[in-house]
């Protein structure tokens, strides 16, 4: 069957295809910005750090170990540095997926499929939970159900009722699931509507013309046409929950709840990073496997191409009487994860004394006061600071170039994969691109941390500079815009690209005039992802900037540890306040350029 | 207000006492004052947000010379000078901070960092104080109880946390997070023979080691284990925890002692540290300052840390830790008002050997009992 | 050969371990309409992608207009964009971010041509097309019918030789369907350009192809004029895919019953005389005959079958009638007008010059 060629000009002809040398070209990117620190994470795990001398007395600096691996997998610690955060892990992301994926569809479906009134206004404001940084909801969960368990005033909820919550409500299992999920369904909810505004809702009415009921055509039709969607968010959700730090540690250390995530964080703060990058493995190995099942899955239904340059049209569902009451249920998911939140967070800027609300002291010292140093250890106000004010500066800077680079090369990896869909070349982008999904933001912080504090191969030691806090923010987006693109190229369809190639379009001409018009959509809704992702980041980016480079989320953190928390609150005021101008902005920038 | 003009006069007076002693070294400030004006400013990474206020009465002092003051971790610090050393991208001039065992093995004995003890301090500060890295002061961690809901301590040992009565209402802080209660902990093993001696005075009776336990050290920390203590992620949520008004049920709780200067920030805490418990009250650990090599501004570190050793003619650069809880190390400045000395609390002094050949094991214990 | 527009020699895809086209060699002559039919997923499409260069074949090569544009074995390719086809997808793919204007010129623009001669070509193909004053609409904001024209415009517009169309009719109701089928019939006999259609719908076939290349798992069954493939058709599968309703067929053995050397065909059931004197008696075989080639008698005789009508269907000036008899049911496509119930006992006649005979194990039409 197979006859032997000329390999050169098979080569060649291999080579000419567009969308081969741009997976080339990513896969060097990725080489580098991903499979390297890879790599070095597992040399690391194996190697004894100078560090380890305190742990060992037969530490040998520089030499092979297996040290890390028992301490970890079988010594005393298992139990309490493996095990118990391992279930506890498990346990909340999953629960946080579905309950995000749950509410997250649902709202989707009632936006996008549903005569819901005020459609338009509960999509700009479905994304909100995401934008507050998740430790927010967190606080105002400890300030409403706080028991006396960790001493000090007790919360609003113990306050109003003179119940004393009992702790299963006030920290551990639940909070962390409800507050999770109330700060992850927008991630459901952007991927869902995405897919169903672009369902040609005709495949749902030949179901109702079929006879089939209005829940069984959601459960037959629609749900198998979102099912991809669905399953993405979930698999981000899951990851996402998976890597989280803030939450389960406000929420999780009053009781003992520790999670993978918070035992990483702890080990590589301690200076011990070669247990925290093996826990970090096993955190990797649990989303490999459920990415692995997700794939087997949608490997058996099709993915479905279904904007195919023709029209197609989308018609409501009547709700009836379901209206208001549905429609009372999210202005009250609303009310619970953003305003709630919001008001307990600004009002906290206010108070003279952490914990007071009452009204005689309320100031706006921590605003716009002047360098006083009888408050918060002579620090002027936020908006007077210029710490702050440089620190937001590279905050908006960092969110941006990252973002804007990200969306960029996302592009190209959502081209190069779904161009060369079923090759081994573009799962390899894929793949690739996906991996730093899965690595936790602290392990992957450690690990530029380790690698570009040096010179390596052709590029200089990074440290220090804002590149280097950029690039690692790139990196670990990929998978952000990457998805985001690949799903939006997906619905394209690959014929419109071939139909400017039959009419003579190079490749350059292709891309400016039909690609990216085409997939600038899911750029954009990766961008803006990313813009806010990075705008709240922390774990990722802590260990890498320096005094220069220091953002918002690093100082924010710092005041919160100290215990100022009227400078904590304002500062996390002017990041979701950043984020939301980013978030409009992007939108009108989405809109022109839209189809 | 009254009482910051207080300390202050009483400082002044102490270091204008003190002047005829402070004369014997040779410092040369209008020397160091010029060569670091030419720096112009000085990069110091803190472990406290102080920083700030030293560094603002040093640019009043020494126009001329901004002071970027950075507010970390203390083993963010460390981790942060290793790679600015390594990338060759020196930021950090002087590092302020805790953990002095860390600092001497992965940073002194590697010569990334240096001593520096103004010429004219040599005198006023012990030895011990001195070598190998200066110590700015030292810090007492200690058991503090809400003096609003309980006229007295309510403890007399530590070993009386580990009863029935103190089930699920002690405060430690997470070892975990801050290095300093590694010190803590490794000082309280590294006393164990005290530990039993008290168990038996307190008891009556000798202590029964758990199976597989090494020391009575060690079996108060599994006992507090296993008491259901709360751990919590710094010092001032534990001086809340404990101190905050109107509580039916307050606990007690470890803390840093100069936790106390939050009551005035925060009228509605009320707590103290119990100052009569057996064996000891607490641990003292010490805050240090080096500097860093190859730095870029090495003249103003050395002027920014003078000043921070506080000064005889009428500067405040140590005024911002002239507070109860922290013990200054010069031989010439008395404890702040209402304070005692070092030497008159009845504690243990953290050995930095002692912690780095030891503490990780003390901490790995903790991790492994955590409940 | 030098009358060959497209030559197609050996030509082989693999997907991974399917095989998608099998080693398919075929030519077309300049002006003809060769329509490639066969059921969903048997290849006809990839043959097609192949032809214009979207699709690397694995093996074989490829001439168009005796210019050697793929070769396996000499690692020649010429990518879409420089084989001057014009495609026309089953999906359209018109662009919706860009006008029908814009979707018309893009192919001049790629061309560089003026902007004027731009203006000009497109707006003489809209009129040519029924599309005036359309320009400035956006895809999806019209019909199917007119984004077919459209799609079709599009490739006309630069005037390929070699027209390339990938089911173009399948995304339009009947009514468009037959209108567009007679306009791309036309467009063809106007330009007289070289074209490749492929379709799965066998009226289509039988409508609008000079040639038809009947494809099953990605080998060609029969290349034949429509005639031809509608009655002589080479295999089983031709018969059987080709006409609607579909060819009746019956199993049994030959034998030499026949007068003057005839064959007969025996069922348990029943005998039938056919035209061939070729087969050898005791041969299993598949007879086979058009649903319009049986016609009811009133009597039994030579070549009838008794049967029972089981349904009536009719359709305008056609009647479908399925007749039982025993476990085979036939199919009658009747012109005239029926008067008949359910029920009802009738004969069934079966033309001995109609009935085809298939070997059973090869599936191939027997010659006369």
């Amino acid at each position: 069957m197979k006859r032997t060629h000329p390999s050169f000009s098979r080569f060649k002809n291999y080579i000419r295809r567009p969308h081969i040398v741009i997976s080339l070209i990513l896969l060097a990117i990725l080489l580098f910005i991903v499979l390297v620190p890879f790599a070095r994470m597992i040399r690391d795990s194996f190697i004894w750090q100078f560090a380890d001398t305190r742990l060992s007395r037969n530490a040998l600096p520089g030499e092979f170990t297996l040290f890390h691996w028992k301490r970890v997998f079988s010594s005393a610690l298992t139990q309490n540095i493996l095990v118990r955060p391992l279930f506890n892990s498990l346990t909340t992301s999953l629960s946080v997926s579905a309950c995000a994926m749950f509410i997250g569809s649902m709202l989707a479906w009632l936006v996008a499929r549903t005569d819901i009134p005020f459609r338009k206004t509960i999509a700009t404001v479905a994304v909100l939970p995401y934008v507050i940084p998740s430790y927010i909801h967190a606080l105002a969960w400890i300030n409403l159900f706080k028991n006396d368990r960790i001493g000090g005033a007790a919360g609003v909820f113990q306050y109003l009722t003179g119940i004393v919550p009992p702790d299963w409500l006030s920290y551990g299992y639940l909070p962390i699931v409800v507050t999770l999920s109330i700060h992850y369904f927008p991630f459901t909810f952007l991927l869902v509507s995405a897919a169903l505004t672009s369902i040609d809702s005709r495949l749902e009415e030949s179901g109702e013309i079929l006879g089939a009921s209005r829940t069984h055509i959601l459960r037959r039709i629609t749900f198998p046409l979102v099912l991809p969607a669905l399953l993405s968010s979930f698999i981000l959700t899951f990851s996402r929950v998976l890597g989280t730090f803030g939450t389960p540690y406000f929420l999780g250390t009053p009781v003992r709840y520790f999670t993978l995530s918070t035992q990483i964080y702890s080990n590589i703060t301690n200076r011990i990073p070669s247990v925290g990058y093996i826990l970090a493995f096993v955190l990797i190995a649990i989303s490999s496997a459920v990415i692995y099942i997700n794939q087997k899955m949608i490997g058996k239904s099709k993915s479905y191409v279904t904007i195919g340059g023709k029209g197609f049209r989308v018609t409501d569902t009547p709700l009836g009487r379901m209206q208001y009451p549905l429609l009372a249920l999210i202005v009250l998911l609303f009310l619970a994860s953003v305003v709630l939140p919001l008001v307990l967070i600004v009002w906290q800027t206010l108070a003279l004394y952490p914990g007071d609300y009452s009204l005689r002291h309320l100031t706006l010292l921590f605003w716009i006061g002047e360098a006083n140093t009888a408050f918060a250890e002579g620090e002027a106000g936020v908006l007077r600071n210029p710490a702050i004010l440089g620190a937001a500066w590279n905050s908006i800077k960092l969110a941006l170039s990252a973002s804007a680079l990200a969306g960029f090369l996302g592009i190209f990896i959502g081209y190069a994969v779904v161009k060369g869909r079923n090759t081994k070349l573009a799962s390899m982008v894929e793949q690739m691109s996906f991996l730093p999904y899965l690595v936790p933001g602290i392990a992957f912080g450690a690990l530029y941390l380790a690698l570009f504090s040096h010179s390596f191969g052709p590029i200089p030691a990074l440290y220090g500079t804002f590149f280097l806090v950029a690039l690692v923010c790139v990196a670990k987006n990929l998978p952000f815009t990457g998805r985001a693109v690949i799903t939006s190229m997906l619905q394209i369809g690959s014929e419109l690209e071939e139909a400017s190639e039959t009419l003579g379009a190079r490749w350059s001409m292709r891309f400016r005039k039909i690609i990216l018009p085409l997939s600038i959509q899911g750029a954009i809704s990766g961008f803006v992802l990313v813009f806010i992702t990075v705008m709240r980041e922390l774990s990722l980016i802590i260990l890498l900037v320096t005094p220069q480079t220091r953002t918002l989320t690093t100082m924010t953190f710092r005041y919160q540890e100290q215990g100022y928390t009227q400078f904590s609150s304002a500062i996390s005021v002017m990041i979701i306040v950043i984020v939301i101008f980013g978030e409009l902005f992007s939108k009108k920038l989405g809109k022109k350029g839209s189809i | 207000m009254r009482k910051v003009v207080s300390v202050l006069s009483l400082l002044s007076l102490v270091l204008c006492f003190s002047f005829s002693n402070a004369a014997a070294g040779s410092f040369n400030e209008e020397e160091l004052y010029q060569a670091a004006k030419k720096e112009g400013e000085v990069n110091i990474y803190s472990y406290s947000s102080r920083v700030f206020k030293f560094g603002k009465t040093f640019e009043a002092k020494y126009p001329g010379i901004k002071v970027n003051g950075f507010d970390m971790d203390s083993p963010e610090i460390v981790t942060k000078v290793l790679a600015e050393q390594s990338a060759k991208n020196y930021v950090a001039d002087v590092i302020f901070l805790k953990d002095p065992s860390t600092v001497v093995n992965e940073l002194y004995n590697k010569k990334l960092v240096s001593n520096y003890v103004p010429a004219d301090l040599e005198a006023l500060i012990p030895a011990e104080y001195r070598e190998p890295l200066l110590v700015h002061h030292a810090s007492v961690d200690a058991i503090i109880y809400n003096n609003e809901k309980m006229s007295a301590p309510p403890i007399k040992s530590l070993w009386e946390l580990t009863t029935p009565e103190w089930k699920g209402r002690v405060i430690f802080p997470d070892p975990q997070k801050m290095s300093e209660y590694v010190e803590v902990l490794a000082t309280i093993v590294q006393h164990s023979d005290e530990m039993a001696a008290d168990y038996k005075k307190v008891f009556g009776k000798d202590i029964e080691l758990s199976s597989g336990i090494e020391n009575a050290g060690y079996e108060w920390i599994f006992r507090l284990l296993n008491n259901d203590a709360i751990i919590l992620g710094s010092t001032n949520s534990v001086a809340e925890a404990v101190g905050l008004s109107d509580q039916a049920n307050p606990p007690v709780g470890f803390t840093a002692y100069s936790r106390l200067r939050d009551k005035e920030k925060n009228p509605k805490l009320k707590f103290d540290v119990m100052l009569d418990v057996s064996p000891v009250i607490g641990v003292a650990t010490e805050v240090i300052i080096a500097q860093v090599n190859e730095a870029k501004h090495p003249n103003a570190a050395k002027l920014l840390t003078r000043w921070m050793m506080g000064d005889e003619k009428g500067g405040n650069g140590y005024e911002p830790y002239f507070v109860m809880g922290n013990f200054p190390v010069r031989t010439d400045v008395p404890a702040p008002e209402g304070s005692k000395n070092l030497s008159e609390l009845k504690l243990w002094k953290a050995d930095p050997d002692y912690v780095w050949n030891s503490g990780q094991q003390v901490l790995d214990f903790w991790v492994a009992h955590l409940k | 050969m030098a009358a060959d527009i497209i030559e197609v020699k050996n030509l082989t895809k693999v997907f991974g371990n399917v095989v998608a086209v099998d080693n398919v060699t075929f030519s077309i002559a300049e002006k003809d309409f060769l329509i490639l039919l066969g059921p969903s997923g048997c290849g006809k499409t990839t043959i097609l992608r192949m032809i214009a260069g979207l699709e690397i074949p694995t093996q074989g090569e490829i001439y168009l207009k005796d210019r050697l544009v793929f070769s396996s074995s000499k690692g020649v390719f010429v990518p879409a964009r420089q084989r001057e086809v014009g495609l026309v997808f089953q999906s359209y793919a018109l662009w919706p971010h860009m006008t029908v204007f814009e979707n018309i010129a893009f192919g001049l623009k790629v061309k560089r041509e003026g902007s004027e001669v731009i203006r000009k070509k497109v707006d003489d193909i809209l009129a040519y097309m029924q599309l005036e004053g359309m320009k400035d609409r956006y895809p999806q904001e019209m019909s199917g019918g007119q984004q077919q024209r459209v799609a079709l415009a599009r490739m006309l517009v630069s005037h390929p030789d070699i027209l390339l169309m990938d089911e173009p009719l399948s995304n339009l109701d009947a009514k468009l369907r037959l209108e567009m089928r007679a306009e791309i019939k036309n467009i063809h006999s106007q330009i007289g350009a070289t074209t490749v259609y492929v379709t799965h719908d066998q009226v289509e076939g039988q409508t609008m192809a000079s040639n038809i290349a009947v494809i099953n798992k990605g080998i060609i069954e029969q290349l034949a004029p429509p005639k031809t493939i509608y009655n002589r058709p080479a295999n089983l599968f031709v018969a059987d895919f080709i006409g609607s309703p579909a060819i009746n067929l019956m199993e049994g053995r030959t034998s030499s019953e026949g007068d003057d050397g005839r064959v007969c065909f025996k069922t348990g059931e029943f005998t039938l005389v056919t035209a061939y004197r070729n087969i050898q008696p005791g041969r299993e075989v598949v007879a086979a005959i058009r649903p319009e080639s049986i016609s009811i008698v009133k009597e039994e005789s030579a070549n009838t079958i008794p049967g029972e009508v089981r349904t009536i269907l009719p359709s305008g000036p056609e009647t479908v009638l399925r007749v039982r008899h025993a476990n085979l049911v036939f199919s009658l496509l009747l012109t005239q007008e029926v008067n008949l119930s359910p029920g009802q006992k009738i004969h069934l006649y079966l033309p001995a010059e109609n009935i085809l005979v298939f070997d059973k194990q090869t599936g191939n039409l027997l010659p006369l």
